[in-house]
């Protein structure tokens, strides 16, 4: 793999950042490989790694900067199961950059062939420490994601009781000012005796504004039909004249 | 415009009714009665001109019987 195809790749993989990161990250890995030359580009890719392995890091790094605790386990998961995809895929690479050096050999000189192919198998070996260390990280997110889980759910069940606490002594005090509030009203008869005369008008006031308005409809019906009979009548006999 | 008004006079009324109902319950909890209401004597003279003898008989003064 040289530099163009390591860049490509790493772009493609760059999928959890914005184009503007995106872009950010490539001019500093580009800047990375200017600084060291066409001569050590084998070398840094080697110890870089696969670009998936690069875009993973990368991730990693952000999140552990930013929110380290909100990482769940199925990123986790995701995680895991990426590293193992790139370190199948490492191979396949790590094959592909020995085909190309053999390439390379069969156009220039047989004693570049040797270089290349000890540098892949370093690749190889760097990219499995990398991977195991992964996997170690992840399991370490795993473990402290599950105490983490236990904590919040034990702290959860603490404050529910505690505010059912709460409710359970705020009722009793309303029903107890309930029924203190009925005995010192039971002992002034003229509320007592002020709202049944309050409720008794109320509902003869109720009662007797649906028969006033039945009343005042029925009236209103009965001489609009009157005034319509003499309209008729009227233009009836204007007809018969 | 008879519906709307017709709608919103049955409303009142329903309203009415209700809080009256809600009153006298709620009297009713307090300990009052119509024979409490009628041993009340400040209530007394108000409850005698509201009696329905006492209504029929301003009504039969009204119209000169």
């Amino acid at each position: 793999m040289n530099r163009q195809q390591f860049l490509a790749e790493l772009k493609q993989y760059l999928t959890f950042f914005s184009p503007e990161e995106k872009a950010k990250i490539i001019s500093s890995y580009n800047e990375k490989f200017d600084s060291v030359g066409s001569a050590g580009e084998a070398t840094l890719i080697a110890e870089l790694g696969t670009p998936m392995m690069t875009a993973i890091d990368l991730k990693r790094r952000t999140e552990a900067g930013e929110k380290i605790a909100f990482v769940s386990e199925n990123d986790l998961k995701e995680t895991e199961t990426l590293s193992e995809y790139s370190v199948e895929t490492e191979t396949e690479e790590s094959l592909n950059a020995i085909s190309e050096a053999s390439a390379e050999t069969s156009e220039s000189s047989a004693s570049e062939t040797s270089d290349a192919v000890p540098e892949a198998h370093e690749s190889d070996t760097s990219q499995e420490e990398k991977s195991s260390h992964h996997h170690e990280k992840a399991k370490t997110y795993r473990k402290t994601n599950v105490f983490a889980l236990i904590g919040a759910s034990l702290l959860s069940l603490v404050i529910a009781a505690v505010s059912l606490a709460v409710a359970a002594v705020g009722v009793i005090l309303l029903i107890a000012m309930s029924y203190l509030l009925l005995i010192g009203l039971k002992n002034l008869v003229y509320i007592a005796d002020a709202l049944l005369l309050f409720g008794g008008g109320l509902v003869c006031a109720g009662l007797g504004l649906i028969i006033i308005w039945f009343a005042v409809s029925t009236a209103i019906s009965l001489i609009s039909k009157l005034y319509r009979n003499a309209l008729r009548a009227t233009s009836d006999k204007e007809c018969d004249a | 415009m008879m519906k709307k008004v017709w709608k919103i006079v049955l409303l009142v009324s329903v309203i009415l009714c209700v809080t009256g109902i809600i009153c006298a319950a709620v009297s009713y909890l307090l300990g009052g009665s119509l024979d409490n209401l009628y041993l009340n004597k400040t209530a007394l003279p108000i409850l005698e001109m509201l009696s329905p003898e006492n209504i029929l008989t301003s009504i039969a003064a009204f119209f000169g019987a």
